[in-house]
């Protein structure tokens, strides 16, 4: 069984924590073998994203250290992982950090990513209208569109539908979403509604930070619909 | 337009007036979504990243070749008898186009639209020297008459709907009252026709610059710069340095996806090329600088010169979306506008422009210049000192991020502190700036750790 070193964002931890479990279940289905090591704390996403790059610095020289090789490394959120592997030269890491991450850069990936790469295929069954948002970073950084992929082609049952007109940012943006806190809602109240007026059963949502807004979008407008990252969904497709 | 302030230093302010306004969010969303729609029709008709590689090489070509473009352009024109003039930054255009205007006793102008014209203020520069100025695309028109700047690079009012513009127009200028779109742009143009007869100066902008020809390239939907161009005697070209291009042939690739870029048009309408003054006219060129040489030359920011101001990154910012561009504050809007205002130092305040983007990236797709708008956004953001709030509550949240005991112990007060007192949590993230109409984020009961533990003594 080989082994992957699971990488649990922040806002996974504390806040869904039911996602990472998901993630955590999928790779064991899969036959891969988990780690989880506690001392992990964030890839520092938060801290680029805010321009400060110092503090983002100190970030990533931890968790380049939590996760040296050679094992995969594999976490659920397109947004951080892309981070890493693209912002990190912006951090002006010395030599030997330089190495460390040129080396993580290749062996970590977001899940559905991972998925992708390794051919893994969920058979199972799921009866239910999926609306799907693609979340910017796994899409346009890491280069993965959920809708696209062939991630839903073994789900018998599943359908799937997306706002076809373009895939528009949820208003989440990390520290933009406290920043700039009214327009982050007036973004999402327009994006959720598209979501909404597709009258899904599910709302699918690949990445943490962007479930997170979505949810509370739908909280203020009183929907009660459920917010799933893709790896829940395929758990329960799987479970029949 | 009373409601937003002026300057990048009222962003905040004017961004959180607009996002209270959903009317305006939901007008705009629905005009560029028309624009995206098309453009990605259109685009299947072209080879857009070749096509997106040849203009950012042009590009880069040309505007790292300022100075001697520029030579070879004034050399050009001059031979044909146009009058060049080179204008270091806004005063200086303004004088030199007020002057042009003095000496032959103008009245009246008719303009089309600018950006530049925008940039250094030359409609306000004239009508304070006594000048009856009419723009003459609809759209700059009717944000003319509300007395307010464009909202958009091409789509000058796209911030308002149909029934506002019918209520701008007869009230302002007795024209209508019409309902519909078509009857409103039938009125206006012969309202037009005699403005257009009468002016004693025409006033247009340029496309791009052509060195090797000394010709100009115009683009428009309306015919209105054909007009502009042609008919009064006299005629200024106002323009900037970076429109240089080396070639002639550097025009094709520009017009064949700028039109497509922008509005999803396969070609625009009008395509002018002005290669020489008509007989009996005298035409003046202004080419403005404003910081752009300097500019080129930067390290980080030279490629933003690259900009042939499409607007399409503009069409995509889900920010731009949901507040339109007066609350920027500034001439240039949306993606393009936040990296421009910084690289020309357009405002004392253009950092603070870097807060209006949630790096979605989405404007990087489009860019047919192969601007990297977020990684220079993130650039303006990271540099400079941040305001002691942020500088604050990066230190406060960077000191529990600073190892996993503290992580760990920072949310468990959390959790306690949500179970004991719900609406002081809901306020807790109120005041960490988590606003406008959406619930708070609910932090879990339990960890993932928690889980992790229950899972392996489950086992
Ligand atoms: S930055 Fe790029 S996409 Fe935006 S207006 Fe300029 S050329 Fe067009």
């Amino acid at each position: 069984m080989e082994d992957i070193n699971l990488f649990v964002p922040c806002l996974v931890r504390q806040f869904l924590p039911e996602v990472g479990m998901a993630t955590v279940q999928l790779l064991r289905h899969f036959g891969y073998q988990v780690h989880f090591d506690p001392a992990q704390v964030c890839c520092g996403q938060v801290f680029i994203n805010w321009g400060q790059l110092k503090r983002a610095k100190k970030m990533a020289r931890a968790f380049l250290r939590t996760f040296e090789g050679p094992a995969l490394v594999v976490g659920p959120s397109g947004s951080c992982v892309a981070a890493v592997r693209e912002k990190y030269g912006l951090l002006d890491l010395e030599k030997a950090e330089f190495e460390q991450w040129q080396d993580l850069r290749h062996r970590l990936f977001d899940v559905l990513e991972f998925m992708q790469q390794k051919g893994l295929k969920v058979r199972g069954r799921l009866d239910a209208r999926v609306a799907i948002h693609r979340s910017c970073h796994l899409l346009r950084e890491i280069g993965l569109d959920v809708v696209e992929s062939d991630l839903w082609a073994g789900i018998e049952g599943i359908r799937v539908v997306y706002p076809e007109h373009m895939a528009e940012c949820c208003g989440f943006g990390g520290v933009f979403s406290v920043k700039m806190g009214e327009v982050a809602a007036g973004i999402g109240r327009r994006v959720v509604q598209r979501l909404v007026d597709l009258e899904p059963d599910v709302i699918v949502v690949p990445d943490a930070g962007c479930i997170m807004q979505v949810r509370s979008v739908l909280d203020a407008m009183h929907k009660d619909i459920r917010v799933l990252h893709p790896v829940q969904l395929m758990l329960q497709a799987i479970n029949g | 337009m009373a409601e937003f302030r002026r300057g990048a230093k009222n962003l905040r302010r004017n961004a959180k007036t607009a996002a209270r306004r959903p009317e305006l969010g939901a007008v705009i969303s629905r005009a560029t979504d028309h624009a995206i729609i098309r453009r990605r029709e259109v685009m299947q008709e072209i080879d857009f990243a070749a096509q997106r590689r040849r203009i950012q090489q042009l590009r880069q070509n040309a505007t790292q070749n300022l100075p001697g473009l520029l030579d070879r352009f004034k050399a050009r024109v001059e031979a044909k008898g146009f009058h060049f003039h080179m204008a270091v930054d806004t005063n200086a255009a303004r004088r030199i186009v007020i002057d042009v205007a003095k000496r032959h006793t103008v009245q009246t102008v008719v303009k089309s639209k600018s950006m530049l014209g925008e940039e250094v203020g030359i409609r306000e520069a004239l009508e304070q020297a006594g000048i009856q100025v009419t723009e003459t695309d609809l759209g700059e028109y009717i944000v003319q008459l509300n007395h307010e700047p464009p909202s958009h690079l091409t789509a000058p009012a796209v911030h308002l709907s149909t029934g506002e513009v019918g209520e701008i127009l007869y009230k302002q200028a007795g024209i209508g009252p019409f309902e519909k779109p078509e009857q409103m742009a039938v009125a206006v143009r012969q309202f037009m026709r005699t403005r257009f007869f009468n002016a004693d100066m025409g006033m247009a902008g340029a496309n791009a610059l052509i060195a090797e020809t000394g010709a100009m390239l115009m683009m428009s939907n309306e015919g209105n710069i054909r007009l502009v161009t042609s008919l009064p005697r006299l005629l200024v070209v106002l323009t900037s340095v970076d429109k240089l291009v080396e070639r002639m042939a550097d025009l094709a690739p520009l017009i064949r996806v700028i039109p497509k870029n922008a509005t999803g048009q396969r070609i625009t309408n009008y395509c002018t090329v002005l290669s020489a003054p008509r007989q009996g006219q005298e035409v003046h060129i202004v080419v403005v600088n404003n910081n752009r040489m300097a500019a080129a030359g930067d390290p980080v920011f030279g490629q933003a010169i690259r900009c042939v101001r499409c607007a399409a990154c503009i069409n995509v910012c889900p920010v731009f979306r949901t507040i339109g561009g007066h609350a920027y504050g500034t001439v240039y809007v949306g993606p393009m506008g936040i990296v421009l205002t910084n690289a020309l130092h357009l405002d004392p305040h253009a950092r603070m422009l870097s807060d209006a983007c949630t790096l979605c990236d989405a404007c990087a797709q489009v860019c047919p210049a192969g601007i990297d708008l977020p990684g220079l956004i993130l650039h303006i953001r990271s540099s400079g000192n941040p305001r002691l709030i942020d500088r604050f509550k990066a230190w406060v949240v960077g000191m529990t991020y600073a190892g996993a005991g503290r992580f760990k112990a920072a949310f468990w007060a959390l959790r306690l502190f949500k179970r004991l007192f719900a609406a002081g949590y809901r306020r807790l993230w109120r005041m960490l700036g988590w606003t406008g109409r959406r619930g708070v984020p609910r932090v879990a009961g339990k960890t993932f750790d928690r889980m992790w533990d229950d899972d392996a003594k489950g086992d």
